[in-house]
């Protein structure tokens, strides 16, 4: 028979404890069921409604890809036309060369030197990214 | 459909339908982990319902504006509960001095309780008192292990030790409820064995 220690309670009466302790858990009340359930309402989220599919178009080389929208897209498009307008203005002998110059053909500029068909690019940094 | 609550659904299932707006698992969450929370607190704080439940409404508080920022492979959601948990009370342990509470209650003739369920109750109760005179982290480890029943592991990941370190809490905490309730072994129904 096991040697009772006065001083100390047995590891089977410590044991007896704790399973007490297991058996009669605390139980919440309904009015902190209450609460805490008012409190899940107020900081649930939405319903979340199904997304629209991402539209997406495949690129030349078979990659899909994002369409460009937003300002990268405007700007492109911002420096394109100015490049064609600096063509027309800037370099009339050019003008008729230009993609979708046709109507433009014949501005007319008579006399030119040798330096007038020296190329002054514009930055095309802008324009490449759109490629 | 309607939402388990049985237990089919894990606590990180039940997490992530609340996130997305399921009112059903908002009802299951609060039933599954309430009472969790309101135990650990209620062991942590020597039985004061009052402040436990403060704790364990606002541990829960805590989980459902966690929900929407919900990493799954994370932490467990009672884990995460139990730290939290334990935090809120280490915090209101140290703003106060905490005095044990009289947990048995002295029959008016003197006579330990006889019937079993008294027993056990006054056994419970007992024990959460003794428990308030150990060590913070000591009454946490035994909790979590011994009332609780986690694995050492997870009290190691909750108390952000070592699972060396849960092992020497535990033990050291044992030792000590052992040695402060030797005193109540007869009103605790213990006679000579």
């Amino acid at each position: 028979m096991a040697m009772n220690d006065q001083n100390r309670l047995s590891p089977d009466e410590l044991e007896a404890l704790f399973q007490a302790a297991r058996d009669h858990p605390p139980a919440p009340g309904p009015a902190l069921l209450a609460r805490v359930l008012a409190e899940a309402a107020a900081h649930q989220p939405p319903p979340r409604q199904a997304a629209a599919p991402r539209r997406r178009f495949v690129a030349a080389n078979g990659r899909r890809q994002a369409p460009l929208r937003g300002w990268p897209a405007l700007l492109g498009l911002s420096a394109a036309a100015a490049f064609g307008v600096w063509i027309g203005y800037a370099h009339p002998v050019l003008a008729p060369f230009a993609p979708g110059a046709g109507a433009m053909a014949g501005s007319g500029a008579a006399g030119f030197e040798l330096e007038d068909f020296e190329p002054r690019y514009p930055d095309f940094s802008l324009l490449l990214e759109e490629i | 459909m309607a939402l388990d609550l049985d237990g089919d659904l894990s606590d990180e299932a039940l997490l992530a339908a609340y996130g997305k707006g399921d009112p059903a698992a908002a009802r299951a969450l609060t039933l599954r982990l309430t009472p969790r929370a309101l135990g650990f607190a209620m062991r942590m704080l020597a039985g004061d319902r009052a402040e436990a439940e403060d704790v364990a409404q606002e541990a829960m508080l805590r989980l459902f504006r966690q929900a929407p920022l919900w990493r799954r492979g994370e932490a467990r959601v009672g884990t995460w509960l139990y730290r939290v948990t334990a935090n809120l009370c280490i915090d209101r342990l140290r703003k106060r001095r905490w005095v044990a509470l009289e947990a048995v209650e002295e029959p008016a003739d003197g006579r330990p309780p006889v019937t079993q369920r008294l027993i056990a109750q006054d056994r419970a109760r007992a024990l959460v008192a003794a428990l308030a005179a150990l060590p913070v982290r000591q009454k946490q480890a035994v909790v979590l292990r011994h009332i609780e029943g986690l694995a050492n592991p997870e009290i190691a990941e909750i108390m952000q030790i070592s699972v060396e370190a849960v092992e020497s809490l535990t033990a050291r905490g044992k030792r000590a409820l052992a040695q402060g309730l030797a005193d109540r072994r007869e009103e605790l129904g213990y006679g000579d064995e």
